[in-house]
């Protein structure tokens, strides 16, 4: 197969198991996060700042994934 | 019968609006974006003074204004010098506000006279005191409190010019986040130097364990000295990745936001007939999640490089080693 059909089969699929892994990973830090709501609801704000910022850094792995899409998507012909 | 008549006229109006699309956004075969004021600007000066337009991008292109990641080959000039004019607007938007503030504290000395403006100084940097202080500590967050929240209020605006009508934001570029990712990778080191002298170097091998403990004898030293070159190698390649990822993640979250941006304002709403076709702001909705998003890389990046300064400081508590 050429480059193009290679590229055109493997950017979609690595993109969508990035996606996967940050969800499981988004996924598995906001339950901790709502279970010690639950237990707490006077620090409610700090938790709430503490599961934004984690979160982002989950997600950050998935965007590096979408940048070398977007770089890879340029040099398909 | 009816869906095969519909297909083909589908595709004639979809045809039709490529072509159309190109008259605001760039050609067809790189990413979409929002069209920008001085991307129209240029469009319209090309129509109807070529020749001027020429001459405009031959000059910037040999001044050195090069874009080549994400613009076709013809336009890069442009795209890098777009990036430039808006990042420069934000920093004299920015500093004309913040300064006037200043200045109409320093001339209304009693406490019951202060102004608006001067009061929304004070709650700006009273949020980076408490927010940023619970990083650093209150002394050293007093110290490095500039540059962190100008960090922040920087990459905060340059974000959000992306949502408004005729901006684009310069965070989309890779070129403009390296340039403050090294910039923050400078003075981390140059903090972690300025503080630690000569222990600066004996950060990178880490805390060994002494031979003698170790209980192997003369085994042992070639033992640590492993260890001392695999943690060092360990700790270079983190600072090398430092930047880059800061700046990667920015880049990456500004660009999808725009590209999403882009990819639904070029639908266009086309009914059965093309020629009564027309845009619609159908990217709306995600202007306010690309502001949450702005947002918050905003505070990533900041909140980074003071964890950054922080691991650099002379040891209050333990550190942790990989």
């Amino acid at each position: 197969m050429d480059s193009n059909a290679a590229l055109g089969l493997a950017i979609p699929f690595g993109l969508g198991i990035a996606a996967a892994g940050s969800a499981i990973g988004i996924g598995t830090a906001v339950k901790g996060a709502m279970e010690a709501m639950g237990r707490q609801p006077e620090a409610i704000g700090k938790i709430q700042t503490a599961m934004i910022i984690g979160a982002a850094f989950i997600e950050a792995l998935t965007i590096y994934a979408l940048v070398l899409g977007f770089v890879l998507m340029g040099k398909i012909s | 019968m009816l869906a095969w008549w519909l297909a083909e006229h589908h595709t004639e109006a979809a045809n039709a609006a490529h072509a159309a699309a190109e008259h605001g956004a760039e050609h067809a075969e790189h990413i979409p974006e929002l069209p920008n004021l001085l991307g129209v600007g240029y469009h319209v000066l090309s129509e109807y003074a070529p020749q001027a337009a020429d001459a405009l991008y031959n000059t910037l292109w040999r001044i050195g204004f090069r874009d080549p990641m994400m613009h076709d080959p013809q336009y890069t000039a442009f795209a890098a010098f777009e990036n430039v004019v808006f990042a420069l607007l934000v920093i004299i938007g920015l500093s004309a506000f913040f300064i006037s503030g200043y200045l109409r504290l320093r001339r209304s000395p009693k406490e019951g006279r202060l102004s608006r403006r001067a009061l929304f100084n004070e709650i700006v940097v009273l949020f980076f005191d408490d927010f940023f202080g619970q990083v650093l500590g209150r002394r050293e967050g007093r110290k490095h409190l500039p540059f962190i929240g100008t960090l922040f209020i920087y990459i905060l605006v340059c974000n959000s010019l992306g949502l408004v009508f005729l901006g684009k934001a310069p965070t989309a570029n890779l070129s403009f986040n390296l340039g403050m990712a090294v910039l923050v990778f400078l003075y981390v080191h140059f903090t972690g130097l300025s503080r630690n002298a000569l222990g600066y170097l004996k950060h990178y091998p880490g805390e060994l364990p002494k031979v003698s403990e170790l209980g192997m004898g003369c085994a042992g030293y070639p033992l640590v000295w492993f260890m001392a070159a695999l943690f060092s190698m360990i700790h270079i390649l983190e600072a090398i990745i430092q930047p880059v990822s800061l700046s990667l993640r920015l880049f990456g979250n500004v660009l999808g936001k725009d590209v999403l941006l882009g990819v639904f304002g070029s639908l266009m709403l086309v009914p059965i007939y093309a020629w009564i076709s027309f845009y619609f702001p159908w990217q709306t909705p995600f202007l306010f999640l690309g502001l949450l998003l702005g947002a918050i890389q905003a505070l990533i990046f900041s909140l980074l490089s003071a964890i950054y300064i922080t691991l650099w400081l002379p040891h209050e508590g333990g550190e942790e080693h990989a």
